[in-house]
């Protein structure tokens, strides 16, 4: 079983996060709202790739796609009755999960496709869905739907503290709830799935829907994030949908660590935070070093750069 | 109606030129090289910065597939070589890479378009049908070198040992074959193939850094819906996708066609996962 | 005096964590035969992989023909005159007879001489078109075979040649393997478990047992003493 970062330090890094507000002001404050939420991503890739052994290159889509559903309805464009954004959250969610679990079946019935195959496959469904998007003028075409109103959270749209607390909550329970989750049984037959799928399949446990769940799960989690995402950015547009988020998304669970969900939060938001820092001098050689470190762990070092660090600070406080 | 067929036929060329070398070095090491469509995309850069240097044409296509050959060489060196027993970890280091050569290649070109001028302006004559000799002459490049791999394969002793290889590599090394040797060639000979089509196209689209997944993307569902591994499968596979793209662009948007065919690709490939050429 | 075909010096290997070999020690002179016995799982196999290079031993020295080849690729070990001819055969299903036969010298930068293969073995001549993977077991070991002597090794190293095949098949591959082992000055290492097979072809017998050789003797001598038969490979 995989080891797990213990409840003192999650709990310690979410505590710091919450206090924020108060040290950073209200641009950071933004800026974290927003990698929080790339953070929740981030976490349901590490959920799909890093256990479930699923290397989904088009997990933007699920994203993208929670996104959309948000726009839509809290912009009234599917009829007044349904723009209440809470109801839309969880529409979002749900949209996405139901692409999830549709594309799940259609790949991993009978004869499943797998591995490299499942990769190029998400792939390609990504790519024709960010197309389809940028070229339906019902959706705003290349701009993307402007004008997502914010969350109705009763305060002034100009503070930036209330979404943040709200997305930290969310994050945090998802996360909680994932961590939880992950150290039971299910979290051994996600180890199991991926590293031996057949043995499984002896047992009993039936691959196709373990896989499908877990992937639609993703794309729930991914779906909330995209969702909280338009909301705080007030619009929606097709770069969330697509291959460009999909491979940042991956980065930030290589670089972080794929199977584990902390070291996969902190990596989205040390490489967003590290971007804003060193795009100032690096300019646009920060993408070549950092596609460059992305390679490098790739090869050398696939558990990630966080992991292990965070791992062993929890055997010692565990201690 | 002549001209809609001969352009299908160049889109099946042209798509399975660059497939060719995909499907070289998936069918032979089992690789997947995510960052060909890059490869293809720095055999174009090649012809615009030799261009600058008013190196003729042919002269630069050359160049091209030597240059992105021998990155092809180093990827394999430096990269999948330690991936091997890691698939899923070729992948991500491939896409990586491919990150690396986009990101680079703005760094060096700008992030904007540039276009090759034409190396033969002329039309040719076919019946009643007015074509262009250039397109003309990337097809007849296209199918020689797609033959010639074949050839190369089938009919000489280092594509048999390369076949061996593919197929047994403990063996082959048992038999004296250098393994390693035979990795590095075949990833090279794919890149440089890569290369050689990107530097062929590039007069007929515009070269931009975002090129490489246009044609990663359909190269792929080729290989995919033709079954990987046999070259015959590349070329139905390449048919099926570049001739359906080319045939459906005459009645519909591009983009239209292009969810049109990729979600047949991708059901295709649900239905026969071993390809439409399984042995 | 020529040096030895193959030393094996102090040799421990295994598989992860599990010793196979331990400590073993085996000498071959040049153009000797020796058969090597063991019960299954003895660690025949992983001796004949070291011999081949592929399998590195965690400690000791392997020398083929004196020179010392620890951690060298496989194909290393070819370059240097072994010819190993593996259990299961693992011939070229998809190619053909011809092809397989060809990829044999091939891989040493020689030319094929095709005539000499179907010299030794007539049967394969008739099926040279065949796909190597429709052949029976006992075509695909001479197949096998075969394509290792393409090589011109001068140390043959034989694993279960005689597996699944016919006694009468056995009978004519003995003949065989004799007239090519004298006809090349062949240093043979024959692992087998067909007595018949080892005493038509080997003078010595090895006995591989806990990790190392128990006990040589000659090939003679193993027929009266079932003793020693069963003390080494019954259960
Ligand atoms: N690839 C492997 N990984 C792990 N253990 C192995 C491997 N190959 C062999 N072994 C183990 O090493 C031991 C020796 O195996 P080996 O194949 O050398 O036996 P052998 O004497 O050739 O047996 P046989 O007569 O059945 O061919 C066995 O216990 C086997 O389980
Ligand atoms: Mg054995």
């Amino acid at each position: 079983m995989i080891a797990r970062v213990p409840l003192a330090i999650s709990l310690a890094v979410f505590v710091a996060l919450a206090a924020l507000p108060w040290l950073a002001g209200d641009y950071w404050t933004g800026q974290f709202t927003r990698s929080l939420l790339y953070g929740l991503l981030a976490l349901s890739l590490a959920l799909v790739w890093g256990r479930g052994g699923m290397l989904c290159l088009g997990q933007g889509m699920f994203f993208g796609t929670g996104g959309y559903v948000m726009a839509l309805l809290t912009m009234g464009k599917l009829g007044p009755g349904l723009a209440d954004a809470w109801l839309a959250l969880i529409v979002a969610a749900a949209s996405a999960a139901a692409l999830a679990a549709i594309v799940g079946v259609f790949v991993f019935w009978g004869a499943s496709i797998s591995g490299p195959y499942f990769a190029i496959v998400t792939l390609a469904i990504a790519v024709v869905l960010e197309q389809s998007i940028r070229s339906n003028y019902g959706l705003g075409g290349d701009n993307g739907l402007v004008g997502v109103p914010p969350l109705p959270l009763g305060t002034s749209a100009f503070d930036a503290t209330p979404p943040y607390l709200l997305v930290l909550v969310v994050v945090a329970a998802a996360y909680f709830t994932l961590d939880a989750t992950l150290s039971r049984r299910i979290g051994l037959v996600l180890d199991a799935l991926r590293v031996n799928p057949n043995r499984l399949a002896y047992l009993g446990y039936s691959l196709f829907a373990w896989r499908v769940a877990t992937f639609a799960a993703g794309g729930a989690l991914a779906g909330l994030a995209g969702a909280l995402f338009v909301a705080v950015d007030g619009f929606a547009s097709p770069t969330l949908i697509g291959f460009g988020l999909s491979a940042e998304a991956l980065i930030w669970v290589a670089l972080g660590g794929r199977t584990v969900l902390m070291a996969a939060l902190l990596g989205a938001l040390a490489v967003r935070h590290g971007e804003a820092l060193l795009a100032a001098w690096l300019g646009d050689w920060w993408l070549l070093a950092l596609g460059s470190v992305f390679v490098l762990v790739a090869v050398a070092a696939p558990a990630g750069l966080l992991a292990a660090p965070l791992l062993w600070l929890g055997a010692r406080v565990r201690r | 109606m002549a001209a809609t067929l001969l352009d299908a036929v160049s889109a099946v060329l042209v798509l399975v030129l660059v497939a060719l070398g995909l499907a070289v070095v998936f069918g032979m090491m089992r690789v997947i090289n995510m960052a060909h469509g890059e490869l293809v995309m720095s055999g174009a850069f090649t012809v615009v910065w030799l261009q600058g240097w008013h190196v003729p044409f042919w002269g630069c296509v050359i160049a091209a597939a030597v240059v992105v050959g021998f990155f092809g060489w180093m990827i394999e060196w430096v990269l999948v070589r330690h991936t091997r027993d890691r698939p899923l970890d070729t992948i991500l280091a491939t896409w990586g890479l491919s990150l690396v050569l986009k990101q680079a290649i703005v760094l060096l070109f700008g992030p904007g378009s540039h276009s090759v001028p034409l190396p033969l302006d002329a039309m040719v004559g076919l019946g009643a049908l007015n074509y262009p000799a250039y397109r003309l002459v990337v097809m007849a490049i296209a199918a020689v070198v797609i033959a010639g791999t074949y050839l190369f394969l089938r009919c000489t002793n280092r594509g048999l040992a390369t076949r061996a290889v593919m197929a047994r590599p403990a063996t082959a090394e048992l038999l004296g074959f250098n393994t390693d040797r035979t990795y590095s060639a075949t990833f090279a000979a794919g890149a440089a193939l890569a290369g050689l089509a990107g530097a062929l196209v590039a007069p007929l689209v515009s070269v931009d850094p975002q090129m490489g997944l246009g044609y990663l993307v359909p190269a792929f569902l080729a290989i995919l819906v033709g079954g990987a591994g046999a070259l015959g499968g590349v070329l139905a596979g390449g048919s099926a996708v570049g001739a359906s793209t080319s045939l459906l662009g005459a009645l519909w948007s591009p983009v239209t066609v292009q969810i049109v065919v990729f979600g047949l690709a991708v059901v295709v490939i649900r239905l026969r996962p071993q390809g439409l050429m399984r042995e | 005096m020529t040096a030895p075909a193959l030393e094996l010096v102090d040799i421990t290997a295994g598989y992860g964590g599990g010793v196979v070999l331990n400590g073993l020690n085996l000498t071959l002179a040049a153009g000797s035969v020796t058969a090597l016995l063991g019960r299954n799982g003895a660690g025949k196999t992983t001796l004949c992989r070291i011999c081949a290079g592929l399998l590195s031993p965690t400690r000791g020295t392997v020398r083929i023909s004196g020179t010392a080849l620890n951690d060298r690729a496989s194909h290393t070990f070819a370059r240097h005159g072994v010819g190993l001819v593996p259990q299961g055969r693992e011939v070229f299903g998809r190619l053909s007879v011809e092809e397989n036969l060809r990829l044999g010298a091939i891989g040493k930068n020689m030319t094929a001489d095709l005539v000499a293969a179907y010299r030794w073995f007539p049967s394969l001549e008739v099926l040279r078109n065949r796909a190597a993977g429709s052949l029976s077991g006992g075509e695909q070991q001479m197949l096998a075979i075969a394509r290792t002597l393409m090589g011109a090794p001068r140390l043959l190293v034989l694993d279960e040649p005689s597996e699944g095949l016919a006694p009468v098949v056995t009978r004519v591959l003995a003949a065989r393997l004799r007239e090519i082992a004298a006809e090349a000055g062949l240093t043979v290492l024959l692992v087998e478990q067909d007595l018949e097979l080892i005493q038509a072809l080997a003078s010595t017998c090895c006995f591989l047992a806990d990790g190392g050789i128990a006990e040589t003797v000659p090939v003679a001598s193993i027929g009266m003493d079932f003793d020693l038969v069963r003390r080494h490979l019954a259960l």
